[in-house]
């Protein structure tokens, strides 16, 4: 997930978990303190870029917002976050990466821990390398 | 879990960190537009380039590049795959290459991304983005990044080959020191010493570890070298972690000579030593006084087997070898008496004859109808076996040799001559045909057969 400060710096952080809320928004959620430059841009600029990859078939969309906003994780997130951070240990054990070790840095990660960035899907792309990268894709009204 | 509120931003330096930019996770970029709107995207690789600049692959014309030509900057995220920690860089754009050696090592390392993930035809490198690095900083408080296990102290390895090298008093004992250095000293097992032949560019090999046949003066057209013919153009170390069909050197003019069933034509060439199914390359050229002597080209057989620190181990030793041969080519040009008197004519009568067979047109010789070589060290060796039927003299000199440097076709200005004999040493050693040259001090050198020689020109 990527923002922008007031004054144009780039920041970006690694999102654990992204899911669609029933009223078409979005929710991802980012740990607190490394990702503390990326949530103070969000909070500042509102503005929001995320690009969400399965690295074994390398199908990536990329969706934008403008309208986000940090909030403090809730309890009702905790299954979808575990869920979502099973799902990319087994992507990247399939890369070679090492899950004990994933386990040692991230596996005490608590709702706790993290912020839960919410924004409308202003518009959204395929960003699949190859002949289709770049077309948008329509989104729901 | 507690994180602790401060991030490392001072003690991190770009070079703790290159091994992460070549980590299984593709980097992730965030650029800006021009009107402060974020865009994210992977990349397919991030390469080092020194410890204030990385260049990032440029490969299609979309909404990224656009942010990157209008306001250059860019937040680049790396992963470490083994524990999932990131690096963060905010970088400032600098400039596109779409040559030279930034852009190589890019192309390389994409092409094998590319041959690894079945990419081949969606990769195209249009250009190296080089960016300064402004900052960077570990977005993981607590844990510090993990060491990887090395493969053995390369620093210490380093020590060792060059204090082996630095006590080489000639050009048999220098390349011996390399390449049994680069085995016990570094753990490389696979490797090839080529040799530039400026004026039929194209590259001999000089020495090799770790294969079947040695293929001591196998000759390769510069054009064909795959990693160390790039390696040599660009004068900078190529690696590729996952190794691509288009770096394969030799590959596609034997093919082609197979396919055209013109196996009799291959009857004269010497078998490249080399790996069937190498999986890491790393090619890097051998300079020595200003000058591009050869290339180093090791290999293996396990993915990712070298890193960037190899590149430096390699550059380090590779320097001291080319300043080595440089040194001791123009040292085995100076003669010095012989130590003892040359022994009676050796060749028993009783043992079989040599029957050798020279082409002037290319200067390949044959023995007992066998392809021995060509070139300068086919000229050589022709010569010897003539000199010794006529005068039944078995020693000859380097001064001889370049007297008869018209004859031989001997380069003019950098006759490389030690190394031919070399060369020619090694090859006749690896034939085991009853002929060898050995070295009887600076510059004086012996042709010992076991049986009575012929020699029969063809064609000329």
């Amino acid at each position: 997930m990527g923002s922008s400060t007031p004054d144009g710096q780039p920041e970006l952080h690694f999102a654990h978990g992204a899911w669609a809320l029933p009223d078409g928004r979005m929710e991802l959620l980012v740990r607190s303190v490394p990702g503390a430059e990326l949530l103070a841009a969000i909070r500042a600029t509102r503005r929001v870029a995320v690009s969400a990859g399965v690295p074994s078939t390398y199908r990536v969309l990329h969706i934008k917002g403008v309208d986000a906003e940090v909030l403090p994780a809730y309890a009702e997130q905790g299954p979808k976050f575990a869920q979502g951070f099973e799902a990319w240990i087994q992507q990247v054990e399939r890369f070679g990466a090492d899950r004990r070790q994933i386990m040692a840095v991230l596996g005490e990660l608590t709702l706790a821990d993290l912020s839960c960035v919410r924004f409308t899907p202003l518009a959204a792309w395929d960003q699949t390398p190859g002949p289709g990268a770049g077309q948008p894709i329509d989104l729901l009204p | 879990m507690t994180d602790t509120p401060q991030t490392e931003r001072r003690a991190l330096k770009l070079r703790d960190v290159r091994r992460l930019l070549e980590g299984v996770i593709p980097p992730a970029m965030c650029s800006v537009a021009a009107d402060g709107m974020p865009h994210v995207n992977y990349l397919s690789h991030a390469e080092y380039v020194d410890e204030e600049h990385v260049a990032l692959t440029y490969q299609f014309l979309n909404r990224a590049r656009a942010n990157v030509l209008a306001t250059g900057r860019v937040a680049l995220s790396v992963e470490d795959p083994i524990t999932g920690v990131s690096v963060l860089m905010q970088l400032r754009y600098l400039r596109t290459d779409t040559e030279g050696p930034i852009f190589e090592r890019l192309r390389a390392k994409l092409a094998g991304i590319a041959a690894q993930t079945g990419m081949e035809k969606v990769f195209h490198l249009r250009g190296a983005d080089v960016y300064r690095v402004e900052s960077l900083r570990k977005l993981d408080p607590v844990h510090p990044l993990p060491a990887l296990a090395p493969r053995c102290d390369l620093a210490a390895g380093v020590r060792r080959l060059s204090e082996q090298l630095a006590e080489a008093a000639d050009l048999r004992s220098l390349l011996n020191a390399f390449t049994e250095g680069l085995q016990r000293d570094l753990c490389i097992t696979h490797a090839i010493v080529w040799l530039l032949d400026e004026q039929r560019q194209g590259l001999f090999t000089l020495a090799s570890i770790g294969y079947a046949q040695a293929g001591t003066g196998a000759e390769l057209p510069l054009a064909e070298a795959g990693l160390a013919g790039v390696a040599l153009r660009e004068n900078v170390p190529i690696r590729i972690g996952h190794m691509s069909q288009m770096y394969s050197y030799g590959m596609s003019w034997r093919t082609k000579a197979e396919q055209l069933g013109l196996q009799a034509a291959m009857a004269d060439t010497i078998p490249l030593p080399g790996l069937a199914s190498p999986c890491t390359q790393l090619a890097v050229p051998l300079r020595a006084r200003g000058r591009t002597v050869g290339a180093l080209l090791v290999e293996s057989e396990r993915d990712q087997f070298f890193s960037y620190d190899d590149e430096d181990a390699l550059t380090a030793v590779g320097a001291q070898l080319a300043q080595g041969l440089a040194a001791l080519r123009t040292a085995e040009l100076v003669e010095e008496p012989l130590t003892a008197p040359a022994p009676a004519h050796s060749a028993d009568a009783g043992n079989a004859a040599l029957r050798v067979r020279h082409y002037p047109r290319d200067h390949s010789v044959f023995v007992n109808d066998q392809y021995l070589i060509k070139g300068v060290a086919g000229a050589i060796v022709a010569k010897l076996v003539r000199d010794q039927i006529d005068s039944g003299r078995e020693a000859f000199s380097t001064r001889e040799l370049r007297l008869a440097g018209g004859d031989l076709r001997l380069p003019e200005v950098q006759d490389n001559l030690g190394v031919r004999l070399l060369l020619l040493e090694r090859r006749l050693a690896e034939k085991d045909f009853g002929l060898r040259i050995e070295r009887a001090g600076r510059g004086q050198y012996r042709l010992i057969a076991s049986g009575p020689l012929s020699l029969a020109t063809d064609g000329a």
